[in-house]
């Protein structure tokens, strides 16, 4: 999987494990950064694919992808990119009020869970593989396993971030042993990553929709795009993929975007940081200015903004490293 | 003398569509996903006016700013713009700012619903 699809807002069905599988895979890898939860069939009264498709096309579609797997027999699992609490709040209030059993008094928490793929996506993957391997080809599950599986469960309703950034945006050092090794490997990458940062999915998806015509190579290789509303989630994505350019607006839900900066110029000053925002205030660029960042760029942004700020990236990286990388921007 | 914001139209899309590249599905996603954002934005404005929480009222006024420049909204942005910038105006005052942004908000999404008909 060479590209996160962010502007295609499909809504897939998938009957077969293996895509599933091969989701988790893709998250293990470092290469999706799609969110997943589970639901529980066990809590659910009677309905068919079809009936629960309809019950949750609406909450999906504010969603980028997304993809409902029905394979297994104990549950239902959906994964989407784009909004994580939004649509996660969504959706359990859905299934709680709409496809509960009759009678049935149980907390949403336990109907429908977050699994964060990052940590316990292993686990997962041989759960799945398991029951995958216990159901026979006519699809009638035979021994279900007795064990619960190690999910580490997290609910984005109770992880609540701490709102003081300089308590927060701290890197251990195995994360920053990670970050070197990563950013070390970047000219000979062969995909050009980028991180948008920026909390109104309208401006998100225009700034990656720009991204995503970004070729570097003479092959036509697309770059490695991954958008993140929260500075917390942004800090530790860019920590474990080093990415080669990160767009930051300021205003974020979770705390300013010059702190972020702040925090990637300090772990790495040749890291390239571009500020996108509509606060086109003198003393925001100053700040900006005081945090070495590489362009404030205001809203409305243009495509030439965007490319220019990526070909000087390109050029300047390319000089460094004796000519590794082929940009052909549009 | 500012220009007044009836002699602009609602909506400019020349920049959007140089990104879009004249992809309809792609604008109609992009519309969709503007008025999405525009309804959360203009109900946490209204919240915060409601709640007299001025923090609160800059984060949405700001937010809305930042979606309406992008698309081309110019006089809603501008209207956002002032709204963010006089943040802590009272709640008499506020009341009118949030007047006249949902007069130009409804003027941008009659605009981008027609497009969105016209496209499907």
């Amino acid at each position: 999987m060479q590209w996160v699809e962010v502007m295609g807002q499909i809504i897939s069905e998938h009957t077969s494990f293996t895509p599933l599988l091969a989701l988790i895979d893709r998250v293990l890898q470092e290469q999706d950064t799609r969110h997943l939860v589970l639901i529980k069939r066990e809590y659910l009264r009677p309905i068919t694919n079809e009936a629960f498709m309809v019950a949750i096309r609406q909450i999906l579609h504010t969603a980028d992808i997304a993809d409902v797997f029905f394979a297994s027999e104990r549950n239902i699992y959906l994964a989407w990119q784009g909004k994580r609490d939004a649509v996660f709040r969504n959706l359990r209030a859905t299934v709680s009020a709409n496809l509960l059993r009759q009678g049935l008094t149980v907390e949403p928490s336990a109907v429908l869970v977050y699994v964060d793929l990052a940590t316990t996506g292993t686990a997962l993957r041989n759960s799945i593989q398991q029951e995958a391997a216990r159901i026979p080809s006519d699809g009638t599950e035979t021994d279900l396993p007795k064990e619960q599986i190690a999910i580490g469960e997290e609910d984005p309703d109770e992880s609540q971030t701490d709102t003081d950034p300089s308590s927060t945006l701290k890197a251990t050092q195995e994360q920053v042993r990670i970050y070197k090794e990563g950013s070390r490997q970047k000219p000979y990458r062969k995909h050009l990553h980028m991180l948008v940062v920026e909390d109104q999915l309208f401006s998100q998806k225009l700034l990656c929709e720009i991204l995503r015509g970004v070729r570097i190579n003479n092959n036509n290789e697309s770059p490695v795009i991954e958008a993140v509303e929260e500075m917390q989630d942004a800090w530790k994505l860019f920590l474990k993929r080093s990415h080669d350019i990160v767009f930051i607006d300021l205003g974020l839900l979770d705390g300013s975007g010059h702190t972020l900066a702040r925090a990637i110029k300090e772990l790495d000053p040749n890291a390239q940081v571009i500020i996108v925002t509509a606060n086109n205030y003198e003393e925001e660029q100053e700040v900006a200015r005081q945090n070495n960042v590489d362009a404030f760029i205001a809203k409305p942004f243009s495509r030439k903004q965007i490319i220019d700020c990526i070909e000087r990236y390109i050029s300047n990286t390319r000089s460094q490293s004796k000519g590794t990388w082929r940009g052909t921007l549009p | 003398m500012e220009p007044s914001l009836n002699d602009q139209p609602a909506i400019d899309l020349k920049n959007l569509r140089e990104i879009s590249g004249g992809d309809c599905a792609l604008e109609t996603q992009l519309f969709k996903s503007f008025l999405s954002s525009a309804d959360e934005g203009l109900a946490g404005l209204k919240e915060a006016q409601q709640k007299d929480d001025a923090p609160l009222w800059r984060r949405h006024a700001h937010a809305m700013k930042g979606i309406s420049l992008n698309l081309g909204a110019n006089p809603l942005g501008d209207l956002c713009r002032k709204a963010q910038d006089n943040y802590r105006a009272d709640s008499e005052e506020k009341v009118a700012m949030l007047t006249q942004i949902e007069t130009e908000l409804n003027k941008v999404q009659t605009q981008l619903n027609a497009l969105i008909s016209r496209a499907s």
